[in-house]
């Protein structure tokens, strides 16, 4: 007998682990909506089909007539979502911005340059008198993001003046987190937090948004922005804070059919210009330098539709030298 | 529906395989035909009719041309021959229609036009007789383990299958480890090996140095061959699932010392398809070297046009026919047969060169591309040091990709595939393809978190 339990054990034993380790994957990853959706579906469509009043009322919007592809990201929590995806920027009268911000203007960290800020209190977006430069004023500059930041860092021909810590995939909540910045001499990485109590630097140009379309809603992207802008703040009190826009994709891309939208990058600059407070806190509208009349990137700058090519990226450099703070 | 999909791995294949199980044996090729099915309408909607037509019409017409167990009378024979023709051209008619005039082919239809030739041609020869059952030949041309992209199955090689086999324990769970590991070098090495040559395509070709060109040439090689080959794979161990035996259609090409060798290991099943049905019906090389040569390249010209319609893969096969001539006149000279090391260089030196020709298909592109591999002119805004942070980045997948083209996964995947620890290993990968695919397909950006 109990050899023979171990010989149909033994036969079909990849099958069980099959079952056993989708067990523990659906346990970790909690993705059980994977089966659970088809399954409410089928349930959903029995009950039409039978005529059957459906107890599970909605459900039913995202009934296609395709099997659930890729069961979209729905499932990917970054901590609790709203639920009201509509309420844009402009919709929280009150200033996103932590106390943090608050403490930093007040210090003496602005040293009185920018101090003549036309911002008047409440009012977000500020003019700028940008100023021409020349690649020494970044000697003193920092660029953290994402991909985007990446391509600036390998073709803007700045390697030698700013310092960058930048990584593919990078989102907004885990900028500060993420172990990713080099540090010289060793093996291990550390993260932008711990980097930034080391060394000072004068401007910290941000550009991220664009791989976290897809996760939370604007609000809490413009939240969570706002936030790394005040810790940054307290490890930086004498640094100006650049907030890049997030760079549109060409109109092609944007159209593909995934979150990846021009709509939603611009719903979600225009959540992040509220940020800016015009005297440590700036934004900086970089799409002016690769945009084309079609209101999305030109096409001829990029291959995929979302990165620079190498031969273009200076296009950007010398939108950044021809916008620099007084 | 692609077999790296979420869609078949986690809903297509435990429903598929638990019906077909349990179907009686005389209905399994039901079950196999209705599964194939919607298996093909996912992926192809528009076209979904003309599959099932033509398969019935050259169902049809196999049992006409069927010429065993009688003898031929003249004026039959003739009338034979003339729909013989008439068959092998209307569905080549099919195929360059749409190839040359419409954008987009039928789903799987290069590898059906090939498998019905080879059908049509064999059984007009009388080396098989045709195929009497409508369901078994719908079966054999039509089920989804090798319905899209091959291999190019001969229908003798499945002839019995079809009419009766036996799926036993042994077999199925075999299919099931032979498909885990074709999904495992599909998305865990060539889609990684893969985001290397994304990252050429985003830098621009125009700026890229030599040493970045020519790692973006071995990281598309290795790419193209464990995506294709993760595919046959996964599709051999369908088969075997299903109960057929579909022929093997890598072996090793990359330590093969030839271009010829390379092609003798590459794609198997369609090398094996041209060499019966175009370069043995031209003579093959018994007509002397002039005439052998011209053949070569009218095999290598019709491979090129089989891949697509474009300028670059017409260059592809004119390079590799190239490459073949200049190897025969190697032959003669005695001393090459000694060599070790030099073939090997040889190979791969070309094949990225021929890879580049078979990826680009923008010329202008193209031909940006092959100046930066060659160092002519300066890369345009380049990074000198691109190389080496490619290198940085990707060396594991690299390295790890041609470790895994020695054949040293397969010795050990054939050594030890009764053990436990291979079942769980296996198990195991599964799933972590699944959360790859899962992390991939929900944000493509994500994909260098692994």
């Amino acid at each position: 007998m109990e050899g023979k339990k171990e010989h149909f054990f033994k036969r079909y034993e990849i099958l069980f682990f099959l079952l056993l380790f989708g067990i523990v994957f659906f346990g970790v990853t909690k993705r059980w909506d994977l089966y659970e959706k088809p399954a409410r579906r089928i349930v959903y469509e029995l009950q039409a089909f039978l005529g059957v009043e459906g107890t599970t009322s909605g459900n039913e919007e995202s009934w296609t007539g395709k099997w659930p592809q890729n069961s979209d990201a729905q499932g990917k929590d970054v901590g609790e979502q709203e639920d009201d995806p509509l309420n844009g920027p402009g919709g929280d009268p009150e200033d996103p911005l932590g106390d943090g911000t608050g403490e930093g203007i007040g210090g003496d960290g602005v040293n009185g340059q920018g101090a003549e800020g036309q911002g008047t209190d409440g009012q977000s977006v500020t003019e700028v008198l940008w100023q021409t430069v020349d690649e020494s004023y970044f000697d003193d500059a920092l660029f953290i993001g994402d991909s985007r930041i990446v391509g600036l860092r390998d073709y803007g021909n700045l390697q030698e003046h700013a310092t960058f810590y930048a990584y593919e995939g990078l989102n907004i909540f885990r900028i500060l987190t993420a172990k990713y910045v080099e540090v010289p001499g060793q093996m291990k990485k550390i993260s932008v937090e711990e980097a930034l109590g080391q060394r000072q630097f004068g401007k910290i140009y941000l550009m991220t948004g664009i791989n976290e379309l897809d996760i939370g809603t604007t609000q809490r992207f413009a939240e969570t922005y706002g936030e790394v802008i005040s810790r940054i703040r307290e490890l930086q009190p004498n640094a100006k804070i650049i907030i890049q826009s997030i760079m549109l994709v060409t109109q092609k891309r944007a159209e593909k059919g995934d979150f990846v939208t021009n709509r939603g990058i611009m719903e979600r600059n225009q959540a992040l210009q509220t940020l800016a407070d015009g005297v440590t806190v700036f934004y900086l509208d970089v799409n002016e330098a690769v945009t084309d009349e079609s209101g999305g990137m030109n096409p001829t700058y990029t291959t995929d539709g979302i990165h620079l090519k190498a031969k273009y990226v200076p296009l950007w450099t010398d939108f950044l030298k021809t916008h620099a703070l007084p | 529906m692609e077999f790296s999909s979420l869609t078949f791995l986690l809903y297509f294949i435990p429903i598929f395989f638990l019906i077909y199980l349990i179907t009686p044996r005389s209905l399994k090729n039901v079950t196999l035909i209705t599964g194939s099915y919607l298996f093909y309408l996912q992926g192809e909607w528009k076209y979904a009719w003309l599959l099932p037509l033509s398969i019935v019409i050259n169902f049809l017409l196999g049992k006409f041309l069927d010429s065993t167990g009688e003898a031929m009378e003249g004026v039959k024979k003739k009338r034979k021959d003339r729909l013989y023709l008439l068959a092998v051209i209307g569905n080549l008619a099919v195929l360059c229609h749409f190839k040359l005039w419409m954008t987009g082919l039928p789903l799987g239809l290069s590898f059906y036009t090939f498998q019905v030739l080879s059908y049509l041609v064999d059984v007009h020869a009388g080396e098989i007789p045709a195929e009497q059952s409508l369901i078994r030949f719908v079966t054999y041309l039509g089920m989804f383990p090798k319905l899209v992209s091959g291999p190019i199955t001969p229908y003798a090689s499945l002839r019995d299958a079809l009419r009766e086999r036996r799926i036993d324990a042994e077999r199925f769970t075999d299919g099931i480890k032979t498909f885990i590991l074709g999904l495992a070098l599909k998305t865990l090495l060539a889609d990684r090996i893969g985001i290397l040559w994304a990252e050429v395509g985003k830098t621009g070709y125009e700026s890229v140095t030599w040493r970045y060109a020519w790692l973006g040439a071995l990281g598309y090689s290795l790419m193209l061959y464990f995506n294709f080959y993760g595919y046959s794979l996964m599709a051999v161990g369908l088969g075997r699932m299903t109960g057929f035996e579909l022929p093997e259609n890598f072996h090793l090409p990359y330590l093969a010392r030839s271009v010829r060798d390379f092609y003798r290991r590459w794609h198997i099943t369609m090398g094996h398809w041209f060499r019966k049905y175009v370069y043995f019906q031209l003579g093959g090389n018994r007509l002397g070297e002039g005439r052998t040569i011209m053949n070569l390249l009218a095999v290598w010209l019709l491979t090129g046009f089989w891949h697509g319609v474009s300028a670059n893969f017409f260059l592809w096969g004119v390079f590799l026919w190239l490459c073949i001539v200049l190897e025969r006149l190697f032959d003669r000279m005695r001393f090459v047969k000694k060599l070790k090391v030099l073939p090997h260089l040889w190979l791969w030196f070309v094949i990225p060169i021929s890879w580049m020709l078979f990826a680009i298909p923008d010329i202008h592109e193209l031909q940006a591309y092959l100046l930066r591999m060659f160092g002519v002119g300066d890369p345009i805004n380049g990074n000198p040091m691109d190389y080496l942070i490619c290198l940085k980045r990707h060396w594991i997948a690299l390295l790890l990709g041609m470790v895994c083209c020695t054949g040293i996964v397969e010795v050990v995947f054939e050594k030890w595939n009764k053990k436990l620890w291979m079942s769980v290993l296996l198990a195991g990968l599964f799933w972590l393809c699944v959360w790859k695919i899962l992390a991939a397909g929900s944000n493509p950006f994500l994909y260098l978190n692994f």
